[in-house]
């Protein structure tokens, strides 16, 4: 056999090992059920039913008719799970908050009437994300690495428990820090910029804080690449969009606003979201803000009474990628990674800031995206990767 | 500009930064949750062990220590039901059971010294692993000093250290952490300082602390052999170093009155055992291959792993083993480009141990517990580190240049 043949069959075999640890871990996945499911099936709904009462009738039909009793009972064990669940016109006052993932809601829609039961369609989504995410992975690391080493590099990678965590729940992160990472891969790697700013400006419509890492990558990029013009008129048009997107879904969705949000998640449940102040208040958002800070680090783990919901980890990948801005800062090139780097991990501050978690699903984007790349600027610093280097001076 | 000022120009940062990284690690320890398990009990007992000579006298200081120093739900948890109740009202059963702990003499010497000094004895447990963290955390700053100026230094060292599997082994009393520290610091000397002798010294006291440390020594002593001189011991030294990790094992197992490692698996995995020197020792291939069998088919679940009360690992091993495998391909493609490809080569070969040592250690023992993995979590970003910053000093002159 030649050589060539040799090397085909080689990777043949290697990527159905790969096809067959991803699929064995999507098939062994377990759906965790949070409330939100209800939402995200509602506003599924939606798309094709006008009327809240019907929204409302057809959602929770349908999880009574798809999920266990005991599931079931639990969506409607609180007093507020259960007013929502007795009272239409509450239940849908709480989409507000969700309703601006309209990309989101959308694919629901979509696969709800490509036969996919309602539940399951959340979960769907989640999980082919997280194969998506693999798969990217690999494409990104081969780049770099044998492909000997980049198949067992992007399985490792792709099974970080923040990762992990995305596959279970029904919510739009993975899929929107995916279109984020798909966005950063064709601008970063292939300099496809017209490609990559449609993918990022699209991460909005997914999850509408997207665009604080849009903001942040481009206003770095203007500050410190300048001399790199195509990314930063990419970056530029794409900052454009992103907002332009923003403003418009968040009108379309009647958004509550951070601060009604924000009071929900952090200060008191409200059954008439509508009804709260629209005002920060900034002396309580200091103390809930200081409150959650001097719970850190515990024992290196964040739970709420049902599972583990993330942990220090972002402060460890903060460390990683500070390492690397400095290492590129020291070779003399790269400065595009290093303002990269920079992006994500102010991105992440700024999004813990606003909404001070420092749970798994929110920050997917960052777990993904650092060690991929701190391995192309790695990669290719060794390289000696000449017309970079030119480029960021 | 005086040199008096470009001194204190260059003192300042340095003083600051030494400042914060005090305050976030006085901080991250004085905030660590104890966890209360029940190991805790075992560890308390070997300490006590060093100055009191009979088991019914150690049984009731031991409990009775544990009744005075916790609150009484949690002292109720640890004598609930079953072998933890059987192990309260019987001090042989309790007894039987310590053969498991003793071995880890460098840890109850240390709790034992630790509550010698006027520190209650619960949190003598607890005191010691804080105090390994500290240390590991301060060896961490001076290991990425060495690659990185000191205000990048600071932050990266107490990033590193804050990973989520060494502070949650900074919080449960167990010999974990001291043993995770002894074998950095025999890593940081060999690696950073070429002091075999410190090396293996740290090596030996690890093997005290934890004799399954024995399986790194072993493996790193192994890998070791493939590193040109001088970035390695001559064979002699290697072989001295490793006899003296043999003997130590061989001499704190005795020590112990240990059962073995199938008594282990079997209370670990099968059933809790009121008389563990009753079980058999002989391996019983067919159960060992159905709770691996088992143990796999739960991997990689939702990433994280969880008693009733406690998390106790996650997958986080997998990216780390990303990173370390990542490093050994860079090593080896990269080598012969450094300016000191031996020196990258001895990194290589402890990456190399240390991923061997994952499987080998599950296999043994099938749980990815952090506690158990931590010199997996703290070495692999250090060593990493250190190649990258050896890979890019070839390449200085050239940058130079270009500017």
């Amino acid at each position: 056999m030649s050589g060539g043949w040799k090397r085909v069959g080689r990777n043949l075999f290697l990527l159905a090992l790969f096809a067959l640890l991803v699929g064995r871990t999507v098939l062994r996945a377990k759906p965790f059920l949070n409330w939100d499911v209800l939402v995200y099936m509602a506003l599924a709904l939606e798309w094709e039913v006008d009327d809240p009462v019907e929204v409302h009738r057809r959602t929770y039909a349908a999880a009574e008719d798809e999920l266990s009793l005991p599931e079931f009972r639990w969506l409607t064990s609180s007093q507020l799970m259960r007013a929502r669940y007795e009272d239409p016109a509450a239940f849908h006052e709480h989409l507000g908050f969700f309703r601006s993932r309209a990309g989101y809601t959308g694919i629901l829609a979509l696969l709800h009437r490509a036969g996919v039961p309602l539940t399951g369609t959340v979960h769907v989504l989640s999980l082919g994300a997280w194969v998506a995410f693999a798969l990217l992975f690999l494409v990104w690391a081969s780049r770099h690495l044998p492909f000997w080493a980049a198949v067992p590099a992007s399985l490792f990678f792709a099974h970080a428990p923040p990762l992990l965590a995305a596959t279970s729940y029904a919510t739009a992160d993975g899929p929107a820090a995916l279109v984020l990472l798909a966005g950063i891969y064709c601008l970063h790697e292939r300099r496809s910029i017209a490609a990559g700013g449609a993918l990022l400006a699209l991460s909005v419509l997914l999850r509408t804080d997207a665009i604080v890492f849009v903001l942040a990558w481009t206003v770095l990029v203007l500050l410190f690449e300048r001399t790199d013009r195509a990314l930063c008129r990419g970056l530029l048009v794409t900052s454009v969009a992103s907002l332009v997107a923003f403003f418009g879904v968040t009108a379309w969705a009647h958004d509550y606003g951070w601060w009604r949000l924000f009071q929900v998640s952090f200060i008191a449940k409200s059954l008439h979201p509508s009804a709260l102040s629209s005002t920060p208040d900034l002396g309580t958002y200091f103390a809930v803000l200081s409150d959650i800070a001097s719970a850190m680090p515990g024992n290196g783990y964040f739970e709420t009474e049902r599972t583990v919901v993330g942990s220090t980890l972002a402060f460890t990948y903060a460390g990683f990628a500070l390492a690397g801005i400095v290492f590129l800062g020291r070779s003399g090139g790269r400065a595009r990674s290093s303002v990269l780097l920079s992006a994500l991990t102010l991105a992440t501050l700024a999004r813990w800031i606003l909404f001070p978690r420092l749970w798994d699903r929110y920050h997917v984007l960052f777990y993904a995206a650092v060690p991929l790349v701190l391995l192309s600027a790695a990669m290719g610093v060794l390289r000696r990767d000449a017309p970079e280097v030119h480029v960021a001076r | 500009m005086s040199p008096a000022s470009t001194t204190w120009k260059r003192a300042v940062p340095t003083v600051l930064g030494f400042l914060v990284f005090v305050a976030v690690l006085g901080r991250t320890l004085w905030r660590a949750p104890p966890v209360h398990n029940w190991d805790m009990l075992g560890y308390m007992a070997l300490s006590l062990e060093w100055g009191v000579g009979d088991p019914v006298e150690v049984h009731r200081r031991t409990y009775e220590a544990a009744r005075a120093e916790l609150p009484p739900e949690v002292f109720q948890d640890l004598v609930a039901s079953g072998v933890r109740r059987e192990r309260f009202e019987d001090p042989a059963a309790f007894h039987e059971h310590l053969p498991f702990y003793r071995a880890r003499v460098l840890y109850t010497g240390l709790v034992a010294l630790v509550h010698a000094a006027g520190v209650p004895l619960v949190q003598a447990t607890h005191g010691v692993s804080l105090g390994a963290f500290a240390l590991l955390a301060i060896l961490m700053f001076l290991w990425v000093s060495r690659s990185l100026p000191p205000r990048a230094a600071v932050p990266v060292a107490l990033a590193l250290a804050h990973a989520p599997p060494l502070v949650n082994t900074a919080c449960w009393a167990t010999a974990d952490a001291l043993a995770t520290g002894a074998i950095l610091f025999g890593t940081y000397f060999a690696l950073e300082r070429r002091s075999w002798l410190a090396a293996w010294t740290f090596l030996v006291l690890s093997i005290l602390a934890r004799p399954d440390s024995i399986v790194l020594a072993v493996l790193w002593g192994a890998a070791l052999c493939a590193v040109p001189r001088p970035d390695r011991p001559s064979v002699k030294a290697l072989a001295l170093g490793l006899a003296a990790c043999f003997l130590s094992y061989l001499g704190v197992q005795a020590h112990a009155g240990e059962y073995g490692w199938w008594p282990v698996f079997q209370i670990s995995f099968l059933e809790k055992s009121i008389h563990p020197s009753e079980l058999p020792t002989a391996v019983d291939l067919a159960v060992y291959r159905d709770v691996i069998a088992r143990q796999l088919a739960a991997l990689p679940g939702e990433g994280y792993f969880m008693t009733e009360e406690n998390v106790t690992g996650s997958t986080l091993v997998f990216p780390y083993a990303s990173l370390a495998f990542v490093g050994l391909v860079l090593s080896l493609v990269h080598r012969a480009r450094a300016a000191r490809p031996g020196a990258i080569a001895g990194r290589a070969a402890l990456l190399a141990a240390l991923l061997l040592m994952l499987p080998l250690r599950w296999f043994l023992f099938p749980q990815l517990w952090d506690r158990m993995l931590a010199v997996f979590y703290a070495s692999v970003p250090l060593v990493l580190l250190s190649i990258v910053s050896l890979a890019l000093e070839a390449r200085a002159p050239r940058t130079e240049t270009q500017h």
